[in-house]
């Protein structure tokens, strides 16, 4: 698989919440059909780095580049339309939706009907929506939630909702896809499978992945590019071969479990 | 040994106390619901009221309805007893029940406190003595007290086949002669003339239509009860496609019924059906905002009251008469252009709230609606819009050569326009916007992420339902022909929001069921007067806490309920289907 | 940079934007209109503060109770206006024997006392019996019931109370010795404004006191920073809000008592429009938040008192003292839209949904 060109690029990104720095002074290169992973302690800032690119909050200082646009400034949607997709570390599925709604509503940016077709149920509008409907299908088929499309998100194991989150997030067709801890809770076979899975979007869809993950079997098997982070601050960087060696990752690691998985 | 036996013996003195507990709270429960029922001035109204002509008054049957319940009411609660046992707890009930109705009546004797209470009128002391003196009439209440709620736990340990027959033939021939004047009012036909006169006076129900009455619903009650498993257990058996033909049969019967009746029941009828109308019709366009998207709104009376002015000022002939044309504009004509000042309004207090949240949603959007009330309130506005003094002379609209005067025809109208709306509400909830709506219910953020434009959909949703209630306030304005400020309360506000919840949040059907049970039932006791508020705030506490999900709730709620074992039975079945 | 954020901008950001300039534009020309015309006297805008300073020191008291209910349940108790008039209403039952027996004129303090306390129980036990029926069963659900319940309430009580005590307008005694009018710095005031804004100042005093000085209170902050690890700690939780609501009703009805002295009338609907104000006042200061209450409450009132004369007359508006209320709606819109923590910050405020 081939790494292209830089598709997300953070400059001097920094984050305060009151007086405490989250992030500070980011500089985050993420290439094009690459799997990059941000690993951290606790309380590194990850997830933070996450909600600022999404822009759920404005950030104090830096900026941040989609293909060389601006997309700090935006609102939300803005940022998912320019083609980021994200899942949620405490999964946040519409929970008294259906699976195949959770994944419609995922789609609500590609389908062109308007309310007014709804209310006259013009032949375009009812087209659009048999088509959105046939294709949440394929996607639920796709992360192995077949015939599950009527069960109400809430319902659904734990696993499944994880998996109907990426599904959702796939149904925006973004370029790129931030996902947040998608082992977290997983048994080793469970996490091996959904390796597997992430590495089949990057091979199969094209999708460029950035990643939170504390699993390091999992970081260090299939990731490109090793982000570690720090009180908000990069402390290391480079393939997983380099980050395991780092003297300042141990250190940050010393006294966690990590350290035993990593050496 | 010994050890178990005391320990037995004080388990068993801890049950007789809990007995005795529960035996006091009951009858406390029962006779302060009295109490507060002669203080807060009802029983003066519901003296007035006949149930059965010069026999038993409104009162009475209250009190007799609320001491058969506490009595019944213990038995349920104590059912470690024998049933001789819960009769008994039914008597002292009763005697706890009536020793607080007592209590009041010799305070009445003793003092005058007419200046503090002004409901305890001696003509109230009248009728809780009976005429007796006043101690007699403690003894007598006791008594009677006793007596009703042992009839009460009787009536509550009696065999099922007895039971429920014996409560629906009372409740049906009560409510007949509850609502005697209106039927009777409904019955102005010579055909019916014979029944009307053997059942009602116009005074209330006759003694003879009371037992009829009564007779009548307890036979087919029990007609129900014994045979009615056969019956269904009939209907069953028959393959579901006749049982679908049976269903549709039955709903073209309610739909031509619910058509024709307004027409046979006379003006009045109309007049509260116009009513529940225009509510439906509100609570459609509310729905929109609070059932699908979420948002709050505790103004929307000022959508309503967009759609009325902007009627009265395009229409009417008076010295505020907006000329668009070289005459008035017809109400036809007028209509688009008030849905259309309506749905601008709904922007105009969509924009400014759209970040505001949660409760906090419902109070910017109660003070915005008071805003324009107060505006159009003042001097300041009046000579643009008439100010307290109102509008006038609002035509009504005309089909061809005809004119919908009556309430009925605007009825009709109404009907057709609820259920337009109902039929937006239900073609938007499975579209793109529906979706959206309910995803930003649930959570905003996670919606914004997903590319959902929140300032889009939000303003959608405050425009549409604005616009439906704009439907409603034209067709107001034309009901009244005139309009004043003092109609557009926040009480509309809360009505509509009240209305939604109970009929159940989000649901078509619950719209028109709760519009039937805060507009059209108050509307029928309007004789009670302000005290409806009261039986108003009662119901809807009352509902919030029986039924959270409303009276009908919404297949989408209905599924939150649902355990995830059943979720999980519907996957193995739906699976083993597929294998 | 600049322009790149510009280009962000929406249009509802450009209305937000024209809506907060007009209002200050409205405000600032109003004054300088007013100013010009100079309609009033010095003394004249002098008492209208002072009568601010009293209306808001009531609209404090009421607003005691909405935020301090809403600091430990995250629930604005729409009955409370209500709750506030239950008191008034009864303690007028104490109040006019009280000054027909010449009791009241002759022992002021014990009289006031007296009536002040029937109207805290009352207000208590109602609040209390408000908050067993209507808002314990929804603790742990989120959803619109409490509300609604709430709403049902506030007609319950109303109505309730217009059936028992009836629904014509009673009116509180004149008490003599709070009629007189005193001379400072040559202004001329009832002292009946000095009595209410004290008696707020002290009831706020105390109230600080309970909050942060007795175990009580420093179980309430527990509570209303995190309700779950307070009961870890071993915080009865109940008694917790028992104690809250108790709190909230004894200063409303305080508030309520002050009310009727100043303004000489009860009636069942009398708590509709000063409980809206008060949780203005509650929300302008920042909902959670106590000394906030106390500065919104006293904001609200001089502006409210203030307003007519100051920005709406010199618009040329024809009678402004009708347009009073839209400026404290005006407020309490402007303030939920534009800065919904309020002037202090709500305490509270990363966790509201």
């Amino acid at each position: 698989m081939t790494i292209g060109q830089t598709l997300l690029k953070t400059n001097a990104l920094t984050k305060r919440f009151g007086g405490l720095v989250a992030i500070d002074a980011l500089d985050l290169d993420v290439k094009e059909r690459s799997i990059h992973s941000i690993i951290g302690p606790n309380g590194a800032g990850k997830t933070t780095v996450f909600n600022c690119i999404m822009n759920f909050f404005p950030i104090e200082g830096g900026e941040i580049r989609l293909s060389e646009e601006r997309i700090d400034n935006m609102t939300p949607d803005r940022v998912a339309y320019r083609g980021v997709g994200r899942t949620y570390q405490n999964i946040r599925l519409f929970k008294n939706m259906s699976s195949i709604e959770n994944i419609l509503v995922g789609m609500h940016m590609h389908l062109k009907s308007r309310w007014w077709g709804a209310v006259l149920r013009s032949r375009h509008s009812r087209a659009d929506e048999k088509k959105a409907s046939e294709e949440a299908s394929r996607l639920l088929q796709y992360v192995g939630l077949r015939g599950k499309g009527d069960v109400l998100a809430r319902n659904l194991p734990y696993g499944d909702q994880r998996k109907l989150e990426i599904a959702r997030a796939l149904a925006m067709k973004p370029k790129l896809l931030m996902l947040d801890e998608p082992t977290a809770g997983m048994n080793p076979s469970e996490s091996l499978e959904m390796v597997g899975f992430i590495r089949g979007l990057r091979d199969d869809l094209g999708i460029t992945i950035l990643l939170i993950e504390h699993h390091m079997p999992v970081v260090m098997g299939m990731s490109d590019i090793v982000t570690v982070l720090d009180h908000g601050t990069k402390i290391s960087e480079g393939p997983p071969d380099h980050v395991k060696r780092d003297k300042k990752v141990i250190e940050a690691y010393l006294g966690q479990s990590g350290v035993g998985h990593m050496t | 040994m010994s050890f178990e036996i005391v320990a037995s013996s004080f388990q068993h003195k801890d049950i007789e106390q809990e007995q005795f507990r529960r035996t006091l709270k009951c009858g406390a429960i029962g006779g302060g619901t009295v109490v507060a029922l002669c203080v807060f001035g009802l029983i003066n109204q519901f003296m007035e009221r006949w149930i059965i002509e010069n026999t038993l008054s409104l009162a009475h049957a209250t009190f007799i309805g609320i001491t058969l319940t506490v009595g019944a009411l213990i038995c349920i609660r104590s059912p470690k007893l024998s049933s001789a046992a819960r009769i008994f707890q039914g008597f002292l009930v009763g005697v706890v029940s009536g020793a607080f109705l007592s209590i009041l009546i010799l305070i009445m004797a003793t003092f005058d406190v007419r200046h503090m209470f002004v409901s305890l009128s001696p003509k109230l002391l009248a009728f809780l003595s009976y005429g007796f003196d006043p101690y007699t009439a403690c003894l007598v209440t006791i008594l009677a007290g006793g007596v009703l709620a042992m009839a009460g736990a009787l009536i509550r340990e009696s065999p099922t086949w007895l039971r429920k027959p014996l409560i629906v033939g009372l409740a049906t021939a009560f409510f007949i002669g509850l609502f005697a004047e209106l039927l009777q009012l409904a019955m102005q036909y010579e055909s019916v003339e014979p029944i009307r006169d053997y059942m009602f006076t116009w005074e209330g129900q006759t003694l003879t239509g009371f037992i009829t009455m009564f007779v009548l619903g307890f036979a087919i009650s029990l007609f129900w009860v014994t045979r009615g498993k056969a019956v269904m257990m009939n209907h069953r058996a028959k393959s579901s496609g006749s049982q679908r033909s049976i269903r549709y049969f039955l709903y073209a019967i309610a739909v031509v019924l619910l058509l024709l009746f307004p027409m046979a029941a006379g003006s009045f009828f109309g007049q509260v059906l116009m009513l529940v109308g225009l509510y439906v019709l509100m609570g459609m366009g509310l729905n929109l905002e609070v059932g699908l998207a979420g948002l709050l709104d505790l103004g929307f009376v000022a959508f309503f009251a967009t759609g009325a002015y902007a009627i009265a000022l395009l229409t009417a002939d008076n010295e505020h008469l907006i000329l668009l044309l070289d005459r008035p504009l017809t109400w036809w004509e007028a209509l688009p252009l008030a849905m259309f000042a309506s749905l601008l309004m709904g922007l105009a207090f969509g924009i400014p709230v759209l970040k505001v949240r949660g409760d906090y949603l419902a109070v910017a959007t109660m003070g915005l609606g008071e805003i324009i009330r107060v505006v159009v309130l003042s001097d300041m506005a009046s000579p643009l819009l008439g100010g307290s003094q109102g509008l006038l002379h609002i035509p009504r609209p005309w089909i061809g050569n005809f004119e919908l005067s009556d309430p009925i025809h605007l009825f009709y109208l109404t009907l057709i326009s609820s259920m337009i709306a109902a039929y937006f509400a239900w073609a938007l909830e499975n579209s793109r916007l529906g979706r959206a709506w309910m995803a930003i219910r649930e959570d905003e953020d996670v919606g914004q992420a997903l590319g959902i434009n929140l300032v889009n959909v939000k303003l959608l949703a405050y425009a549409l339902g604005a616009w439906f209630a704009g439907l409603a306030g034209a067709i107001f304005a034309a009901m009244l022909g005139s309009i004043f400020p003092h109609s557009f309360q926040l009480l509309i506000s809360i009505n509509i929001l009240a209305l939604i919840i109970v009929g159940g949040i989000g649901s078509l059907p619950g719209v028109v069921v709760g519009a039937l049970m805060l507009i059209g039932t108050p509307e029928l006791l309007r004789e009670f007067g302000e005290y409806r508020f009261l039986a108003y705030g009662f119901v809807l506490i009352v509902m919030m806490r029986v039924r959270p999900l409303g009276l009908w709730p919404s297949a989408v709620r209905k599924r939150e309920m649902q355990s995830a074992e059943e979720a999980e039975a519907l996957l193995r079945a739906q699976s083993g289907q597929k294998a | 940079m600049n322009l790149e954020r510009l280009k962000q901008v929406t249009y509802v950001d450009v209305t937000l934007w024209l809506m907060r300039a007009a209002v200050i534009l409205l405000v600032i020309a109003g004054t300088i209109g007013s100013v010009i015309k100079d309609r009033y006297t010095t003394e004249q805008w002098v008492s209208m503060v002072m009568f601010g300073l009293t209306i808001g020191g009531i609209y404090a008291l009421i607003a005691l109770g909405y935020t301090m209910v809403y600091g430990i349940l995250r629930l604005i108790n729409f009955a409370h206006g209500d709750i506030f008039m239950t008191g008034a209403f009864t303690a007028y039952f104490v109040a006019a024997p009280l000054a027909k027996s010449g009791f009241l004129d002759e022992y002021l303090i014990v009289g006031m006392v007296l009536i002040s306390l029937v109207a805290m129980t009352v207000c208590s036990c109602i609040a209390l019996i408000v908050e067993r029926i209507c808002y314990r069963p929804f603790r742990s659900v989120r959803s619109l019931a409490p509300l609604i319940c709430a709403i049902g309430a506030s007609f319950f009580l109303q109505h309730a109370f217009r059936g028992m005590y009836g629904s014509s307008v009673r009116a509180y005694p004149d008490v003599r010795w709070f009629d007189v009018v005193v001379t400072i710095l040559g202004f001329n005031f009832p002292r009946i404004q000095f009595v209410v804004v004290i008696a707020a100042l002290a009831s706020m005093y105390a109230l600080y006191l309970i909050v942060h000085k007795t175990k009580m209170g420093t179980a309430m902050r527990a509570v209303s920073e995190d309700r779950d690890a307070a009961a870890l700690m071993g915080i009865d939780v109940n008694k917790v809000i028992i104690f809250t609501f108790v709190l909230g009703g004894s200063t409303a009805g305080i508030g309520g008592v002050l009310y009727a002295f100043v303004f000489k009338q009860v009636y069942f609907f009398m708590g509709f429009f000063p409980g809206i104000k008060a949780f203005s006042a509650a929300v302008l200061g920042g909902i959670g938040n106590v000394p906030g209450a106390m500065l919104g409450g006293f904001f609200l009132g001089v502006v409210e008192s203030l307003g007519p004369a100051l920005f709406l007359d010199g618009l040329g508006i024809v009678a402004p003292y009708q347009l009073r209320d839209l400026i404290a709606f005006t407020m309490l819109v402007m303030v939920l839209i534009f800065r919904p923590q309020g002037i202090l910050g709500e305490r509270l405020a990363r966790q509201r949904a």
